[in-house]
């Protein structure tokens, strides 16, 4: 009896966490298909709103501009990322602890702090756009890489990189085939990771965007000032479903490849 | 003998702490070198110097006469097998032996010629398009031997590549690699701590602590001659205890005065008496030049490992027989296995190298 209790309990409070987790998600899906534009009245399945996503211009251009910052601001924080780390790993004890901590402060940050530091920053020196956006995105993507990859750098495996050396190889060739393809584990989860987080990002997008440029996050913000339109539900679900699915990559992706080896190894065992 | 590689005066320190100590070496062509010693001896560091992976903070390495110093690796004509785990992970066997040759751009069919070269002389056909992680610790270095051996090096280096194996396979792959050695017939520089390995591999064994070479020569002449207390330990086990040469023939331990072989100390120096454990015999008491109780005796399969404590001093004996613990037991030893030693003047002195 007393079983039954507890374990209806521990049922009831996932349940409960699940509801207020993902509930208000299912809802906007759910109005995102609603050909209503009232938010009680169900009136029939449509796909209308995701239609009009595809020939608004004003839509279009702001994917284009997330899409391609996210890209483009986690490949460039990518290479000083993984630069960065190598530079790290070599520092000695109190050194590194030092980097370490001022990796760590730009995430702990609040965002708001961020975006105005970074705007005051740039108004001095260059007119706000896409450029200015660019370089905040860079600026806090580079953490996240540097999380990323310097474990894999802290276990690699240098007797690979000395062989090769040995064998002849110069210092670049030795770099890129034998120690990349170690840390190519953690620079893929690294580098979705930034994309993440720069297709996320609203704050300081805002605070340093300047007039006409627009991500995804900062035009359905100014859009729902004049109004909530069912295609901004139907934006908002696709936004969900691209980060959800770029999260299982990033999650999935590393931890499959070692489930193979892990097989591997056991079936040798066998 | 011709000199392939002279180390002149090498020094080497990191984070202030003295590895090697202005280090002198010649090594010929075509021998079978060991560097011998505990871990942190300064031994791994010296075969880095050799392979180019470290730069000495003093001193030249000379190869065939010429100073290679400042050379990065891939420019020298030596090439190394490392400890363990250094082979490519996502090349298959014949894509690792292969990957010097194809940095030389070689033409397809030599490298295939001698890729199954390789693989013959290290006992590994058919293992062409296995990937490195589905071969065993033994299987893997031997295909980092033939990786290293099939771009022709006139030196190989070999770092403790049979410290990851189990002893049945280490003794295997000793053999093994002294057949291949005698195949290709280029040197061996051997690194090890382990006494064993260098004794039944080596031309030559130099035997290293704290960056010294404390004693160099062909293994028989390192075990029956040890020039230093040091040594003597480190090579097998020993008896090492005070002793007086009172003139050449007679030492004199423990009050007692035994003949030996030595000659050409000062008349009643104070040395170091080395006496192996299995040159000791236990006969009855009062006879031998000692008697003492049996402290302990402990069942080592080939041999009883006996403890007999005299006076001050407790003697470890290697016999065939067993002895009765408590029991009083009286030692015997043939003038010729008893080994005079000087006193070193200071713990880690330097000792000639006898040739």
């Amino acid at each position: 009896m007393k079983e039954h209790l507890i374990n209806f309990i521990c049922r009831f409070y996932f349940v409960l966490i699940m509801i207020f987790l993902y509930i208000p998600i299912a809802v906007m899906m759910v109005l995102s298909v609603n050909d209503s534009r009232s938010r009680v009245v169900w009136g029939g399945f449509t796909l209308r709103w995701y239609g009009q996503l595809l020939t608004n211009r004003q839509i279009r251009e702001a994917l284009i501009t997330t899409i391609g910052l996210a890209f483009l601001s986690s490949a460039i924080a990518l290479l000083i990322g993984t630069a960065a780390a190598f530079g790290m790993h070599y520092m000695n004890k109190r050194r590194y602890a030092v980097m370490m901590g001022l990796t760590n402060i730009p995430m702990l940050n609040a965002d708001i702090v961020t975006g105005i530091a970074l705007m005051l920053w740039f108004i001095r020196f260059l007119p706000l756009g896409f450029t200015s956006v660019l370089i905040a995105h860079i600026t806090f993507n580079i953490p996240y890489i540097i999380l990323a990859v310097l474990p894999k750098i802290e276990q690699m495996n240098m007797s690979v990189y000395e062989a090769s050396r040995d064998l002849g190889a110069t210092a670049a060739y030795g770099f890129f085939t034998t120690i990349l393809p170690q840390l190519s584990g953690g620079i893929l989860s690294g580098f979705f990771m930034a994309v993440t987080m720069s297709m996320d990002d609203f704050m300081i997008t805002y605070f340093t965007k300047g007039a006409g440029v627009n991500t995804l996050s900062t035009m359905i913000y100014g859009e729902i000032r004049k109004g909530i339109k069912p295609e901004m539900y139907a934006l908002s679900t696709v936004i969900f479903t691209a980060v959800l699915i770029l999260l299982l990559i990033v999650n999935y992706a590393p931890s499959a490849r070692e489930r193979a080896q892990h097989r591997e190894l056991a079936e040798r065992e066998l | 003998m011709d000199t392939i590689l002279e180390l002149q005066n090498i020094s080497k320190s990191f984070d202030g702490k003295t590895i090697i100590k202005e280090l002198n070496l010649e090594i010929y062509k075509n021998e079978f070198i060991t560097l011998l010693g505990p871990s942190g001896c300064g031994k791994s560091t010296l075969l880095r110097i050799i392979g180019g992976f470290e730069t000495p903070d003093t001193g030249r390495v000379l190869f065939d006469g010429k100073d290679i110093t400042n050379l990065s690796p891939d420019k020298r004509r030596l090439h190394t097998v490392f400890q363990k785990y250094s082979l490519f992970p996502h090349y298959d066997v014949a894509d690792n032996i292969a990957f010097g040759l194809k940095l030389k751009k070689k033409d397809k069919a030599y490298i295939e010629d001698k890729v199954q070269y390789a693989l013959r002389l290290v006992n590994m056909e058919g293992f062409e398009h296995r990937k490195p992680d589905s071969l065993s610790g033994g299987q893997q270095q031997r295909v980092a031997i033939a990786r290293a051996i099939v771009n022709e090096p006139e030196v190989l280096l070999l770092d403790e590549p049979l410290g990851a194996l189990d002893l049945k396979l280490r003794q295997e792959m000793q053999r093994e690699l002294m057949k291949i050695k005698k195949e290709v017939g280029i040197t061996f520089i051997y690194v090890t701590h382990d006494q064993s390995e260098a004794l039944t591999m080596s031309d030559r064994i130099i035997v290293m602590n704290q960056g010294i070479i404390q004693q160099m020569g062909d293994p028989k002449s390192i075990y029956d001659e040890p020039q230093n207390a040091f040594v003597a330990d480190f090579i097998g086990e020993s008896n090492i205890i005070d002793g007086i040469m009172l003139r050449d023939y007679l030492v004199q331990i423990q009050g007692v005065d035994i003949p030996c072989v030595d000659i050409g100390f000062a008349p009643n120096e104070k040395v170091d008496v080395v006496i192996r454990p299995e040159d000791l015999n236990i006969v009855e008491p009062g006879r031998g030049f000692a008697t003492g109780r049996v402290m302990e005796v402990i069942y080592q399969g080939a041999y009883y490992d006996i403890r007999v404590s005299c006076g001050d001093f407790e003697w470890a004996i290697q016999s065939n027989n067993p002895a009765m613990p408590g029991s009083m037991a009286g030692l015997s030893i043939l003038p010729e296995n008893i080994q005079i030693m000087h006193k070193p003047r200071s713990s880690d002195e330097e000792i000639i190298e006898k040739n």
